[in-house]
């Protein structure tokens, strides 16, 4: 190992022994690359190759619709290019307007209404070419952006929430977004290319933090407020988790090292649990971020791009000269670890009063995805609303600081609407979460977003077979094992491996505590419910009072050896 | 599309480039390329290959590795053996027959299928019994051996090939995702066995030449047509459209046409057999019935399907039915002519039919000759060339609240892979390509007028001319109507094309083609002072306005004004119009 050496410092290697994409990064001038030219293009509504890798920094993606490509090819026809387009929504708390706004614009120049993600925000499927500079200038009327939304930078950064704690979400919220400000991309190429503003720029410090050549990989930072880790926070790169003491907070504790993408065709390929290090001041979180991050650009792997991902350069370095690193840069000692405890991942769906007196109505939004006549309607709930709309990391949509006086109001519409079906609890499709997959995600390799509603009606019939209906199971699909809707951390995940077929996962925790273990390769529909028909006819007659179905696999030891966090604790009682 | 400027441009020219192009404005930038095209002799315009290659490397890719390893394979092969790389999704197996080594290096992607762009290939060779006994060919398989159909494509492929009695040049090498080791070995091999055969795989092929003076073996007239079967008939458009446009290509024996760029073929089409029936019934005639035409004795079924028009109704006819139209009809004399417009045959015939005592022999005695139409040929057609190219429009049209379809070309777009279809070639003299090599071309299409422009810049993608060519088209929707696309998209890469300016009029209601010229006088001046020749092609009425606008348009604006009527006096002013 590397360890008795140096380690290697990426960036000071010679620019032509890194990865095609640090060069296109470096000869990108601060993310401009060619893309002025490429938006102008008529003969194709795609924009060069290498601009492809730069927009991503802008929070646009390349797709093109998969399902009429080869169509298009025999009538000699380009592949029906369009971009995806996720805006920067830190926190995932969204104002009336925006909301409204981000109505407008898909309707006006996306396809497929509006997607909440797994990270709080919004996604515009097939916008063209032509409008991406319109839709970036409406979202800017409101205050909204798509600045690294994706790419190898911090993307979008999430942040829990409890009902319970109010006044601590709207704090630790702030510095959600504080930290956001402070680590996106500050190169002026967003507002060059996109409204079309010139700046007149020092070029040579154009991005103090980052440099020339951004980050090794995407880098993703979270905040949670136990006992909800809505989050997933050990799924990310950095994960902060609130602590409250005589409802003050007082700091965080921090793990470092989470992610959940792999190839399957590597053996050095795994998602990881975020690693424990140890206990930061409220004011320090921001700067802490940065500084892990500053660690992970100069020592993120830089050749092998799959490699890049900051798990990978805590591993290969060690926690322990990781946490000495962190502790020179940052001056100071880590305090110890807190106490703290999570008994739950899932959204609480329904209405829940908060301690200040407030509302929030969660709704459970299938695959997140908000389109035609559901659109109509939250349309029109947002028209008369009081209050915020929060988009959840679970997918869902949340209607949050309602006054008691506009309750029973805002209860009658949403009965109106017909929503109420959103709010009941028990759904089994409240714990499940797909990604978009086919046909417009260029990784995917099965469906998942599609499949879902099949796949869900065919579970439920499985858990009322065994009289488990009440019992809810977290639940993730994936079109490929990049691990978008964080399917290691279900107690049953699929990750797409080919049309129709799935690497099946079992043991996650319904806190997110836990990594699921991959229990069967290459499975088709028939045999994964032949698995599940067996695990859960097992887990019906053996299971404890209240213990979850990834919790009963690990205890009967059904599962080998899944990771789990050093705090995880199973809820269950003899 | 951005790589090609690494192989044009040097680092430090490319870099000194941009830099300039970064601080003009857009029009200076257009400007730019107007002034350069008018000037420039096209010296980067490199020759497509006009057949194919004796020995063929052949990839199919999802994720690019294969395409890189037959590139790779190319770049270790001596240079003498002339081989070319090809896309699997641009190869057909009926061309492997002139092909003497082929070298295939393909995925396999998710569990056992083909890449998607090698699937027509793939699946024509493992329905293919054609014997390829003078085919030699190895296979390289990637895949993934995570999946249980690891390397399947490739296994199948190799397997297949070896039925159909083609030959093993060495030994099928399976990849897993580590695939670089094993190909490298593969490529080494191969490279080696090939270099020592030394043999000139391109020689062999029959070389030709454009400018090459050929006669045709016996000559095709509108009176001795040739049948030419249907090799592929593509909807180009959306297929869900009412009037989708098409593209058919026809199987030709080599030599058999002279025919320029800017040429048409007449078609000589028959009746849809529905249109055939309704008339026979309407007459109560079985269609078994003996006519006489042109002194050659057929059956009336026959004669009303090639021969007949029954779409309009002659005078004659309307004369013989009613015997006074004019009292008849209720009509004045002079309206019998637009009564006749708007009257389809079917309908007279039912109105009149059972007052005239009508014969087999008489109706076709009255029936007006069913014309040929003329369609633009698409492709540049050459003494090797085995295909002849079409885009037509399938055409509808209403009489009195009736919906009628084209005869021709409802024929053409009806027509399936195999059909019959009667041809025979017609010059179109004053649309050629010019006699200059070098001088600008300003090409403006609407539709199917397309076409043409197609085989012009066919023409100089086959190497023998220089003319830059703008080119500007319009259609209706971006997304579902931008005819020959990927064909552009190509040319403009290779730099046979210089400048494409696309109007969607869905897209864009406020917009006219003519937008296009008064927003880049300059280039538009630019390249007429240059000599450039103007090409009008398709829709009569679009064209003919576009053409009023241009003139007055230049006459008021540019910098001499009389560039417009030195286009019309220097002949360089092209229409082809309908």
């Amino acid at each position: 190992m590397l360890k008795n050496n140096p380690p290697i410092k990426y960036l000071t290697l010679d620019i032509n022994e890194l990865h095609d994409n640090e060069r296109v990064k470096q000869r990108s001038q601060f993310l401009r690359g060619t893309l002025n030219a490429s938006l102008e293009t008529v003969e194709s509504a795609s924009i060069a190759e290498s601009d492809t890798l730069l927009t991503k920094f802008h929070g646009i993606y390349q797709q093109d619709d998969r399902d009429q490509r080869k169509a298009r090819r025999l009538r000699k026809l380009e592949p029906d290019y369009q971009f995806m387009v996720r805006i920067r929504i830190p926190g995932g708390v969204l104002n009336k307007n925006q909301w409204q706004q981000l109505d407008f614009l898909s309707r006006r120049y996306a396809n497929r209404g509006l997607r909440i993600t797994t990270r709080q925000t919004i996604q515009l499927h097939g916008v063209q070419k032509w409008h991406l500079r319109l839709v970036l200038q409406g979202l800017k009327q409101v205050g909204l952006d798509t600045i690294a939304a994706c790419g190898d930078d911090s993307r979008g950064i999430v942040c829990g929430i409890n009902p319970d704690h109010s006044a601590i979400h709207r704090q630790v919220y702030q510095i959600a977004q504080d930290t956001s400000d402070r680590l996106i991309p500050k190169t002026h190429a967003y507002r060059e290319v996109w409204y079309q503003k010139h700046v007149d720029t020092d070029s040579a410090n154009e991005e103090p933090v980052y440099g020339p050549l951004y980050l090794p990989r995407k880098f993703k930072v979270g905040f949670v407020i136990p006992p909800v880790n809505d989050i997933d926070v050990f799924a990310q790169d950095v994960g902060f988790i609130a602590v409250i003491k005589n409802d003050q907070l007082e700091g965080f504790n921090v793990c470092v090292g989470g992610g959940m993408g792999q190839l399957d065709s590597r053996d050095d390929s795994y998602p990881r649990l975020a690693s424990e290090i140890g206990f930061v001041p409220t004011e320090d979180a921001a700067e802490l971020a940065e500084i892990i991050m500053t660690i992970q650009r100069d020592y993120g792997d830089r050749i092998d791009r799959h490699q890049a991902r900051f798990k990978y350069t805590i591993d290969r370095l060690g926690i322990n000269w990781f946490i000495n690193e962190l502790t020179a840069r940052y001056g100071k000692t880590l305090r110890a670890v807190r106490k703290y405890r999570f008994t739950q991942n899932h959204d609480l769906i329904g209405w829940h009063k908060t301690d200040q007196r407030h509302w929030q109505v969660t709704f459970n939004i299938d695959n997140g995805r908000i389109n035609n006549a559901l659109q109509d309607k939250f349309q029109a709930l947002v028209q008369d609303l009081t209050g915020a709309v929060r988009l959840t990391p679970n997918q869902n949509l949340q209607l949050i600081n309602i006054p008691d006086f506009a309750k029973s109001t805002l209860e009658n519409r949403i009965a109106d609407f017909g929503l109420s079906v959103l709010i009941n609890v028990a759904d089994q499709s409240a714990y499940s979460m797909s990604c978009v997959a086919l046909p417009t995600c260029g990784l995917a390799m099965a469906e998942a977003e599609r499949y879902m509603p099949d796949f869900l009606a065919r579970l439920e019939e499985l858990k009322a077979s065994h009289d488990l209906s009440a019992t809810p199971i977290t639940l993730r699909v994936t079109g490929c094992p990049n691990g978008c809707a964080r399917p290691y951390l279900g107690e049953i995940a699929l990750t797409g491996r080919a049309k129709d077929l799935y690497n099946l996962y079992l043991g996650g925790s319904p806190r997110g505590d836990r990594l699921a273990v991959c229990y069967q390769q290459n499975v088709n529909e028939h045999e994964i419910f032949k698995t599940l028909d067996t695990l859960l006819s097992l887990y019906k007659t053996e299971r404890l009072k209240n213990e979850a179905f990834g919790d009963y696999l690990v205890r009967s030891q059904t599962l080998k050896t899944p990771q789990s966090s050093p705090q995880s604790l199973p809820i269950q009682e003899m | 599309m951005q790589s090609i400027t690494d192989d044009i441009f040097s680092k430090s020219q490319w870099q000194e480039l941009n830099a300039l192009l970064a601080k003009l404005s857009h029009e200076q930038s257009l400007w730019l390329s107007g002034y350069l095209a008018a000037g420039i002799k096209n010296p980067l315009a490199e020759p497509a290959t006009a057949s194919v290659s004796k020995l063929v490397i052949a990839y199919g890719t999802e994720t690019g590795n294969s395409k890189a390893l037959a590139e790779k394979l190319h770049q270790q092969l001596p240079s003498q053996l002339k081989a070319s790389v090809s896309d699997l999704a641009d190869l057909k197996v009926a061309e492997l027959t002139k092909v003497s080594h082929l070298l295939i290096i393909t995925s396999t992607h998710g569990d056992g299928d083909p890449p998607e762009t090698a699937e027509d290939f793939y699946n024509a060779l493992m329905q293919s019994e054609k014997p390829l006994a003078n085919l030699n060919y190895s296979v390289l398989a990637l895949g993934d051996s995570t999946y249980t159909h690891f390397c399947v494509t490739g296994r199948n492929i190799d397997e297949q090939l070896a039925k159909l009695g083609a030959q093993q040049l060495i030994p099928r090498v399976e990849c897993d995702v580590d695939f670089e080791e094993p190909a490298g070995k593969w490529i080494t091999e191969l490279s080696q066995k090939l270099s020592t055969q030394q043999q000139d795989f391109a020689g062999s092929a029959p070389v030709h030449s454009l400018s090459a003076e050929y006669k045709p073996s016996h000559e095709v007239t509108k009176s001795a047509p040739l049948t030419a079967s249907v090799l592929d008939n593509i909807i180009l458009s959306d297929p869900n459209s009412p009037m989708p446009t098409h593209h058919l290509e026809l199987d030709i024996p080599a030599g058999i046409f002279d025919l320029a760029p800017g040429d048409s073929v007449g078609v000589l089409a028959e009746n849809p057999p529905e249109q055939i029936r309704q008339v026979l019934d309407i007459l109560g005639f079985s269609g078994d019935e003996n006519i006489t035409v042109r002194g050659e004795a057929i059956s009336l079924l026959d004669g009303l399907k090639s021969q007949f028009d029954l779409n309009h109704c002659s005078i004659k006819l309307l004369e013989r039915l009613t015997e006074d139209p004019a009292a008849n009809s209720g009509l004045d004399k002079s309206a019998v002519r637009s009564y006749l417009k708007q009257h389809h045959l079917t309908n007279i015939l039912r109105k009149f039919a059972h007052q005239a005592a009508l014969s087999p022999q008489d109706l076709v005695n009255h029936l007006r000759p069913l014309q040929p139409r003329l369609y633009d040929v698409a492709n540049v057609i050459d003494s090797e060339s085995t295909a002849l190219h079409l885009c037509v429009k399938r055409y509808q049209y209403t009489m009195n609240g009736q919906q009628f379809a084209g005869v021709a070309s409802t024929y053409l777009a009806d027509a399936a892979v195999g059909d019959p279809i009667h041809i025979y070639p017609h010059k179109n003299k004053r649309f050629h390509l010019p006699d200059s090599q070098t001088a600008p071309l300003i090409m403006v299409a609407d539709g199917t007028g397309i076409a043409p422009f197609r085989a012009f810049i066919e023409q100089i993608a086959a190497g023998k001319r220089q003319n830059p060519c703008w080119l500007l088209f319009r259609e209706a929707r971006y997304k579902e109507d931008f005819l020959y696309q990927t064909d552009w998209q190509s040319h403009l890469t290779r730099r046979h094309l210089n400048k494409l300016d696309v109007h969607f009029y869905q897209d864009q209601p406020e917009l006219t083609l003519f937008n296009y010229f008064a927003t880049n006088p300059d280039i538009l001046s630019g390249w007429l002072n240059a000599g450039a020749h103007l090409y009008l092609s398709g829709d009569k009425t679009f064209l003919t306005w576009l053409e009023t606008e241009l003139e007055n348009y230049i006459q008021k604006h540019l910098l001499m004004g009389s560039e417009w009527q030195s286009l019309k006096q220097q002949k360089r002013l092209h229409k082809n119009l309908y």
